[in-house]
Formats: structure tokens, C-alpha cells, sequence
């Protein structure tokens, strides 16, 4: 994912190993991640490119609780401080973004026994606050 | 606790689930769902879910999930003591340079814990920009005309006038900062005869090409859209010049659009092609007639 964010233009060509690899991660004909490939894209497409901010990372997420588990089905929360910022095709920063966010996780365990994710929510929940750390 | 990206945890809870074996529970899975916004890190920011019987209607996290968006700061987040740059990875504005500054806020009442600034983008900046590079490719008129330019025009006989190398509607566009900007130049012709007092003619399309098989001259002139015009005024005359100064010029209307919903008009394109008319006046001898 972080590939695809430096240059988001590439989620448009399927037949990239990026797309590839980002697919994999969820479930057969995931609509949720097409959909994420698509806005993706359609960043590239208006000139924004991702870069990591500050802290260095664009993303680093910790796993936070598991909520819901069946068989076939799991729930978990995430929390994932981020630190990014957007430039223009000239390299211009024209965003910075950064923070905590509680994410909804939804995997589905695949025919071949594999989890797989389903979908991934941005909440509202109890994460670690950023601003106490500083 | 153990670091893992999000994209990567759904290997993690294979043994969480494993070890929980086959727990009995309301799956809260969205099947028939869409996510409508993603986060730039992929996390949908909000769902649109159909219910039976009405229009879909947006829920975000399963539905009963408070709403959480960007808002806008009115303060000056930057103006503090710079701890919010180093307590959320945020990279400090440029210089001289005006932002926008949102919280993202939850309908909880959950404290914000994300911050974003960015750059505004004027899309009437962009839309300037590429009106000038589509006017760098706007030619001056290639004119035909009946009777062939340099070719004098017979009095109360229509000239017609064509253009031959017509752009058509021209459409460019360009992307900043998020946004997507599209400008059509519409193009539009007139036919300025020259002569004292004649009428502008406003010429439907690229204008009117004479068809020497079709309806005679005046009917053909007639039409409405017609790029012709019947000269009335002879040239070469004591007090007149030896043509008139006709023009052809096309006129391109300059419009845009912008991705955010904004639209708004720029000022049009206009280029000129001299067609100098002499005109005369011809004399008909009826011959093999009876003179009453």
C-alpha cells in the first residue's frame, strides 16, 4: 500500500503487482478494496502523491482488541497513527495529516483456511491519544 | 502488544480465532454495503448501506457507529507552541502560505485526535492556466469564399464565406492539489462585410460553403446561420476605397469546471482573418428583346 500511495497512479493498472498484492489481502472480488484502488487512482489521476511525514512512518498500526470471532468471520479494532503528507507532481507539500485513528476490522476465512480481510471501517473509539505522548 | 499493519493483522487473527474456536456471534459484516469515502489509507470514512423499501441511506461502521468527519478549525493551529507538529507527525505549512486547518471529529463527542491542514486550491487559477495553453493553440481563420477571396463581389450578388480549418469545441484539463479542473473553448463565427453600415453576420458552424448546383445564390444566402452577405455599395468610387475591409473572426466562449462542484467563465479567445472585398457593379444589356 505504501507504493501504491507514493504514486497512486499505479492502483489504475491492474495488472500491477502492487494492485496484485494489495487485492491478496482480501477476499475474492472484494468490492471494498476496488473501491479503495479506485479513490486511489483517482487521487494519482489530481496530481496527489503520498510521502511520510515527520514521525517517518506513513502508517503504524497496533492491533487492539479482537470483538467478534465465528468460524467463518472475525472482528478486530486497530489503532493507527499516521503521519502523512501530500505533495503536488511539482513536490510540493499542499497537506499534512497525522493522529491516531480507530479502525473496524472485518476479515472472512477463505475456502483455502486463509483470513482474509473484509473490510476496514475509520471509527470513532479509544486509542492511545497522540497529543499525550508529546 | 505486538506493532502490525492493518493490511497484515488479518494473518495475526488467524491464531486469535483459531484459539477461540469457533465462537458463536452477529457477524456485523456489510455485504450488501458500499463504502462510499476512503481514508487515504484505505479505511472507508463512510458507508452507504440500501434498506428495503427507500433510498439508500449513509451509516458509517456497521451503521449505529457515530459519524465522524473533517471539520474546520477556525484557529490558527500553527500559532501555538509547535507541540502539535511533533505530538501528531505533521509536517509544518510553508511559509507565507495560507491553510486550512480541520480536526477530525466524531458526533460522540470523542476528542479529536487526527489533525490535517492543507493548501486551498483556487481552481479559477488552474482553470487560467489552461486557458492560456489552449489559446497558445487557437489558429487565426483559414477563410474560403465564394466568389474566391481577391475575386471581386457583384453587387446584390451574396459573397459566402467559410472557414476551413474550424477547431471545433476544444476540451483540456489539468489536476492540483486535489483538484481537477476542465475548460471548453466553444467556438463561434462572424462575418464583418465592411462595407458602411452592413450588419455583422453571426455564421452558424464553420459557415457556408456555396453550392453552385443547389438553390440560387440568394435563396442559398438566405438561410438562417448563413455566413454570406450581398454587397450593396460599390468599391473604386471618387470617395470610397478600393475594397472593403471585411473581417472573419472566430470567437472561442471559454468555460470551466472544476471537480468541487465550482464552475465559472474566463475571457474569450478571439482571432481575425482580413477578407478585403472589391465590389462592382454590372451593367445587363437585354439584347434580342422588344422594346415596348
Amino acid at each position: 500500500m505504501t507504493t501504491i500511495l507514493a504514486d497512486p497512479r499505479v492502483a489504475a493498472d491492474p495488472s500491477s503487482a502492487e494492485v496484485s498484492d494489495y487485492l491478496a489481502l482480501f477476499t475474492v472480488d472484494s468490492t471494498f478494496a476496488q473501491g479503495a484502488l479506485d479513490t486511489w487512482a483517482d487521487e494519482g489521476e489530481q496530481g496527489r502523491f503520498y510521502r511520510p511525514g515527520p514521525a517517518g512512518e506513513l502508517v503504524d498500526s497496533v492491533l487492539h482488541d479482537v470483538t467478534n470471532v465465528t468460524d467463518t468471520v472475525a472482528e478486530f479494532t486497530v489503532c493507527s497513527a499516521s503521519s502523512i503528507e501530500v505533495v503536488d507532481s511539482d513536490g510540493d507539500v499542499i497537506e499534512s495529516q497525522g493522529g491516531v485513528a480507530f479502525v473496524e476490522a472485518v476479515a472472512a476465512r477463505s475456502e483455502n483456511d486463509e483470513w482474509l480481510l473484509r473490510e476496514l471501517t475509520q471509527s470513532s473509539g479509544d486509542c492511545p491519544s497522540q497529543g499525550a505522548a508529546g | 502488544m505486538n506493532r502490525h499493519h492493518p493490511l497484515t493483522v488479518a494473518v495475526a487473527i488467524a491464531t486469535a480465532v483459531a484459539s477461540a474456536g469457533g465462537l458463536a456471534g452477529r457477524v456485523a459484516a456489510q455485504d450488501a454495503s458500499e463504502c462510499v469515502e476512503y481514508s487515504p489509507l484505505g479505511y472507508c470514512l463512510e458507508w452507504e448501506v440500501p434498506s428495503t423499501g427507500s433510498p439508500v441511506q449513509p451509516a458509517r461502521g456497521g451503521g449505529d457507529a457515530p459519524t465522524c468527519y473533517w471539520v474546520t478549525v477556525d484557529e490558527d493551529l500553527a500559532a501555538g507552541d509547535g507541540s502539535i507538529f511533533v505530538d501528531y507527525g505533521l509536517e509544518r505549512p510553508p511559509d507565507g502560505v495560507r491553510v486550512v486547518w480541520q480536526a477530525w471529529t466524531c458526533s460522540d463527542g470523542s476528542p479529536a485526535d487526527s489533525f490535517r491542514w492543507f493548501v486551498p486550491v483556487d481552481p479559477g487559477a488552474i482553470a487560467s492556466s489552461v486557458r492560456a495553453r489552449i489559446a497558445d493553440t487557437l489558429p487565426a481563420p483559414a477563410v474560403a469564399s465564394s466568389p474566391p477571396v481577391g475575386v471581386a463581389a457583384i453587387i446584390d450578388v451574396p459573397v459566402f464565406v467559410e472557414v476551413t480549418n474550424w477547431t471545433g469545441t476544444v476540451t483540456d484539463g489539468q489536476c492540483a492539489g486535489g483538484v481537477c479542473v476542465t475548460v471548453t473553448a466553444a467556438p463561434s463565427l462572424t462575418f464583418h462585410p465592411g462595407e458602411p453600415s452592413a450588419p455583422t453576420i453571426a455564421c452558424a458552424g464553420t459557415g457556408t460553403r456555396y453550392n453552385p448546383a443547389g438553390s440560387p445564390p440568394e435563396a442559398q444566402a438566405s438561410v438562417p446561420g448563413a455566413c454570406a452577405h450581398a454587397y450593396g455599395l460599390r468599391t473604386g468610387t471618387a470617395d470610397r476605397p478600393g475594397s472593403w475591409s471585411g473581417t472573419v473572426v472566430v470567437m472561442w466562449t471559454i468555460t470551466w469546471t472544476a471537480s468541487t462542484g465550482a464552475s465559472g467563465s474566463l475571457p474569450a479567445v478571439t482571432r481575425t482573418a482580413a477578407l478585403p472585398r472589391a465590389v462592382q457593379e454590372v451593367q445587363a444589356v437585354v439584347t434580342g428583346g422588344r422594346t415596348p
